[in-house]
């Protein structure tokens, strides 16, 4: 009997993609993230199973979803928009499938590494002339370890590069083999809070693993080379004089050349709404803040810092 | 920057509106009055040469190249022999206030006009092809069914031979029709028909050294009168020059240049022609530019870049005076005024030098609607040339447009011409490629179909339920019709039989123009006119085609796929309840739309099959098309193409499968349906390029937009780069690349769903602009106003 192929729900297949790894790209974002930062832009990613997203811009308000619903969790909100009491969905999806108007969707698609694959094929040509490929993102990718390791091996087999998007959380040796193949050329590597305690208060877990694992790609020269450390700042809150002193005496101590800056965005918030839930909002930094700590990783780590998706 | 003396002129051409004027339709009327009998050529060169013997001398402060086409700045001539007298007279008081391409008119030329008009009552090209035309076909003419090209405008978008102008000015044309007249034999019609075209070309060149001979004294006179001295040295510059050319070939570069204008001005004056390119202006001014500058170091850098601003500046003044359709047809004032820079040499040697630089330089800083500069690509060109262009398309000004060498040549070799001419191919038109050293007339503009009103017929059986009369074939009724294969076959009916319209009326057109109409300075610089006693609108140019163009190309395709997936496989609706919903504009059917909207695949998403079938139509148009001859002997070229015809066209067309509203407009060009491609450019690119365009003998046109974001900084610069070579690499002919701005954003907002592919672009974060709420959608509105301002 021939293997099952592998599965992931994929929540986008993103091509043009220019801020996620060198040249054009085209992201995958697999599902699912055993973090819950509490400011993430992409919340509909976070929790492992199929859900339902709301884009109340395309609703007609035909009604056919509130008829459709067995359980009767549709209803006409004070807003007079759609809403799902997601307490009583039974995720029978019969809405999603009946909303002509793209309203009601699926956050993901169960998609096997050829499907994705195929996709990820069609704009080979654009990454071969700028020298981009595929980048993994997610959720978290190191939490569908399988699915990960073969969508690289398949790319090498098409002379597609590859970009690994990861919060660093998850089996450090699974990400030091992913990290080794030839074909990754790049890691981008999320440093959300280097305050252990602060971390878990924010993100639900502690950054024990995720340094560890750090520490390990680090410490080998080729591998450190393919880093490129991405971090959140939020404003009061991972923004900290003490915090960025701290982290910049780890990249040095660690010979960590390239970091990415990602000032906070609120753009997080609505989407949370849109599958149900509550995202608190949070402040930027302000430019002047996000200079002063470009300067001091360029001056005190000898780094190269770039800022991007500033709103 | 720009120096203080281009700075001040481009701030009067931004403060000027254009204006009618009336000084040429006086002169005209006299001249008409007094040659009246001579044979027509003789004739219409005499009429120009008195233009040119009594109209205004106009220099203007600051000049360093001079010729204007009227006497005001930045005017407009009337022409009565082309447009209609009619409307003339009763639009007269809408001109100045009109909403589309406005045109200032004084009192005294308003009263000059409308007592001047009178006389051409009915004698217009315009009055005569009403009854020229089958009567059909001015009626589906009316009813924006089709357009039919040359009914009140010139045959004449030229490219000029500037090799052998520039080399033998404009009296070495003179010795060549003297010659010419001279070795004639026997006393056919024929050769009779030949020496008055030799004869008319000696007059009308003679009409143009007369008017550079006024222009010089002119100059002269200013001079004299000219206290300062630095401006006094420059007039009695342009005086020499004046005296020079355009009669001799030039020594210096500023000479060139005054030749080049001269010629193209008069181009305008002639007759109210557009689309008369610059050529490939880095080749041709090379050796000019070398000797001077380079060699021997007559004139700087900064003085060379200033006079071809100058030139540029002087490319802004001439306009072709348009009617009310047309104005909203082909919005903005377009002259089609290519300059084309790059490419390789008729011998396949990389043909970029430091002007080709210079050139895109005086667009970047200039900023100007003219001219509109093309770089053509090949593998030999240079990484900087194409980078220069990418900056400033990062710079929002969608200016220049790229060009594919190897499909250019491809659809030039397509034409009939030799390898060398295909090397050297420059663009005839807007976009359309013709073998080089200007040999082609491209007649661009033989006619447009709307393909939206071809759908609209195979669903009614002819019936256009605008009018409710019996306008196309009966194709029989399509709710009898099995699958999508008989569907497809009743609309190729319906599509063919109306290039067959055009292409009639058109040739019927043609014929009048030869005998009327031919224009004789424009076909005498066009390589092969001279050797063959014939103007182009006799099919004396050595290489003669005429465009077909077509309006809603992928609502087209977008449609059959709807009506594919929704009627025929997976039965949502009845062919019925479709005809009933689209007659009805959905009203009550949103659910229906919004089906028809997001279900089946749409062309601009790189899926080969929606492709495959907009590629279908395309070739079998194309196929049928060119083989046609038009009726100077020459051929009809198909190119996917519809200039702002999408406008006017889809205005009065019902709602369509594809989702689209009625009264919408169609698709842009070659572009997908706005709003349907959502997978990003590098989608949009594939599904263009994968329409084998090499075989559309007049190229296809693809404007791609972007998000300043995903185009910022030297990152951005290398997407625009891999996105230009990507869509060359799958057979792309023309790209043009707008970034994205506010305005378009803010108008996102009120419009979602034309806007839908329209993303925005954060680390990580995945957003279509129309889903973002409108707190978000604002943010980001600041934020590309901002990044506008960095």
């Amino acid at each position: 009997m021939a293997n099952r192929p592998i599965k992931a729900l994929i929540g986008g297949i993103q091509k043009f993609s220019t801020e996620d790894g060198p040249g054009i790209r085209t992201t995958v974002f697999i599902k699912g993230c055993p973090l819950n930062c509490q400011w993430c832009h992409n919340p509909e990613l976070i929790n492992f199973d199929q859900e339902i997203i709301q884009m109340p811009n395309n609703c007609i308000k035909c009604g056919v979803c509130i008829e459709q619903c067995p359980e009767k969790a549709i209803f006409v909100n004070k807003e007079e928009q759609v809403d799902i009491n997601r307490e009583l969905c039974n995720k029978c999806m019969l809405c999603v499938k009946n909303c002509y108007a793209n309203a009601l969707q699926l956050v993901a698609k169960e998609m096997s590494v050829q499907e994705v694959l195929e996709q990820v094929q069609q704009d080979k040509a654009f990454y071969t002339n700028t020298g981009g490929g595929l980048t993994i993102s997610g959720g978290e990718m190191l939490a569908q370890p399988a699915f990960s390791k073969e969508l690289i091996l398949e790319s090498a087999k098409r002379g597609i590069d590859v970009c690994l998007d990861t919060s660093g959380y998850g089996d450090g040796d699974l990400l030091e083999e992913m990290a080794r193949m030839s074909n990754v050329t790049d890691i981008l590597y999320d440093m959300k809070c280097i305050d252990s305690k602060k971390h878990l208060q924010l993100t639900g877990n502690d950054n024990k693993i995720i340094l560890e694992n750090l520490k390990i790609i680090a410490r080998n020269m080729g591998l450190r080379e393919k880093l490129q450390m991405r971090m959140p700042l939020i404003s009061h809150v991972n923004d900290t004089d003490e915090i960025i002193s701290l982290t910049a005496d780890f990249y040095r101590a660690n010979h960590i050349k390239r970091v990415t800056l990602l000032p906070y965005h609120n753009l997080g918030v609505s989407k949370e709404q849109h599958i149900g839930g509550l995202q608190e909002t949070f402040e930027a930094p302000s430019d002047d803040s996000i200079d002063k700590i470009k300067r001091y990783f360029e001056d005190y780590a000898h780094m190269q810092v770039e800022i991007l998706g500033k709103l | 920057m720009l120096n203080q003396r281009i700075q001040k002129m481009r701030n009067k051409l931004w403060d000027t509106r254009p204006c009618v004027t009336s000084e040429r339709l006086v002169l005209q009327t006299e001249a008409y009055k007094r040659f009246a009998g001579d044979a027509t050529p003789i004739f219409r060169a005499e009429v120009i040469k008195y233009i040119m013997e009594n109209m205004t001398t106009l220099i203007m402060d600051d000049e360093l190249i001079v010729g204007t086409a009227t006497n005001k700045y930045r005017g407009a001539n009337l022409h009565p022999e082309f447009q209609s007298s009619s409307w003339y007279v009763s639009d007269i008081d809408d001109f100045p206030v009109r909403t589309k391409d406005p045109y200032d008119l004084s009192a005294e030329d308003r009263e000059i006009i409308l007592n001047t008009l009178p006389y051409w009552e009915g004698k217009s090209m315009e009055d005569a092809s009403k009854t020229l035309l089958p009567k059909h076909t001015e009626e589906c003419i009316q009813d924006d069914i089709i357009t039919v090209g040359l009914r009140n405008g010139v045959s004449g978008e030229t490219t000029c031979d500037h090799d052998k102008l520039l080399k033998i000015g404009i009296k070495g044309y003179i010795e060549e029709c003297q010659e010419n007249i001279k070795n004639v034999k026997g006393t056919s019609r024929e050769s009779r028909e030949c020496m008055n075209f030799w004869k008319a070309c000696i007059i009308q060149c003679e009409g143009l050294i007369k008017y550079a001979h006024r222009m010089a004294d002119e100059a002269d006179k200013q001079a004299r009168e000219c206290t300062d001295v630095k401006r006094k040295r420059e007039l009695m510059t342009i005086a020499e020059n004046c005296r020079i050319v355009p009669e001799n070939p030039p020594n210096t570069f500023q000479q060139a240049l005054q030749l080049v204008w001269f010629v193209h001005v008069y181009f305008h004056i002639e007759v109210c022609t557009t689309a008369n390119g610059f050529g490939r202006f880095d080749q041709y001014m090379w050796p000019y530019y070398e000797k001077d500058v380079i060699k021997d170091k007559i004139i700087t850098e900064d003085e060379a870049l200033e006079m071809l601003e100058c030139l540029y500046l002087k490319a802004c003044e001439v306009y072709e005076f348009r009617d009310k359709w047309y104005a909203t047809s082909f919005a903005g004032y377009p002259m089609w005024e290519i300059l084309v820079v790059g490419g390789q040499t008729p011998e396949g040697k990389d043909a970029t030098n430091d002007l080709s630089y210079m050139c895109l330089e005086a667009a970047n800083q200039l900023k100007t609607t003219q001219p509109v500069m093309a770089v053509r690509v090949w593998d030999g060109t240079p990484e900087k040339l194409i980078q220069k262009g990418c900056r400033m398309i990062q710079d929002g000004q969608a200016n220049p447009g790229f060009f594919n060498d190897n499909a250019a040549m491809k659809m030039t070799l397509g034409k009939g011409c030799t390898i060398e001419e295909a090397r050297d191919w420059t663009i005839v038109g807007c976009i359309q490629p013709g073998p080089g050293g200007g040999s082609t007339d491209g007649s661009p503009d033989a006619g447009y179909v709307n393909m939206g009103k071809m759908i609209e017929f195979v669903l009614h059986n002819g019936i256009d339920p605008a009018t409710g009369k019996l306008m196309g074939l009966q194709t029989g009724d399509p709710r009898n019709f099995k699958d999508i294969n008989e569907f497809k076959e009743a609309l190729k009916k319906q599509i063919l039989h109306h290039y067959k319209l055009i292409a009639e009326g058109y040739n019927i057109m043609q014929s009048v123009h030869m005998i009327k109409y031919p224009v004789i300075f424009a076909s005498m610089v066009t390589k092969g006119c001279v050797e063959s006693g014939k103007s182009v609108q006799e099919g004396g140019a050595k290489y003669s085609t005429a465009g077909l163009f077509v309006t809603g190309a992928a609502n087209m395709a977008d449609s059959i796929v709807a009506i594919e997936k929704c009627v025929y496989e997976d039965k949502d609706m009845t062919m019925d309840q479709l005809i009933n919903a689209l007659d009805n504009n959905f009203n009550g059917e949103e659910r229906m739309r919004q089906l028809l909207l997001n279900k089946p695949e749409k062309f601009g998403n790189d899926s080969e099959h929606v492709d495959s079938v907009y590629r279908e139509m395309m070739h079998f148009i194309a196929d049928n098309v060119q083989q046609w001859p038009d009726a100077r002997g020459g051929h009809y070229s198909f190119n996917v193409h519809s200039q702002t015809v999408n406008v006017s066209h889809g205005a009065v067309t019902g709602a369509t499968p594809d989702g689209r509203l009625s009264g919408e407009a169609f698709c842009d060009n070659a572009s997908p349906m706005m709003g349907r491609d959502i997978s990003g450019p590098t989608a949009t690119v594939k599904s263009v390029a994968s329409m084998r365009q090499e075989d559309f003998h007049d190229g296809a046109l693809f404007n791609l937009r972007f998000d300043p974001k995903g185009v910022a900084g030297e990152k951005g610069l290398r997407s625009i780069e891999g996105i230009i070579k990507t869509y060359f690499k799958f057979g792309g002919e023309h790209i043009q690349i707008n970034v994205v701005d506010d305005e378009t954003l803010k108008k996102a907002q009120i419009n979602p769903e034309n806007y839908k592919g329209l993303m925005v672009r954060v680390a990580g974060y995945m957003a279509y602009f129309t889903e973002l709420d409108k707190s978000a959608q604002d943010t980001i509105i600041y934020r590309t106003t901002h990044f506008k301002q960095a």
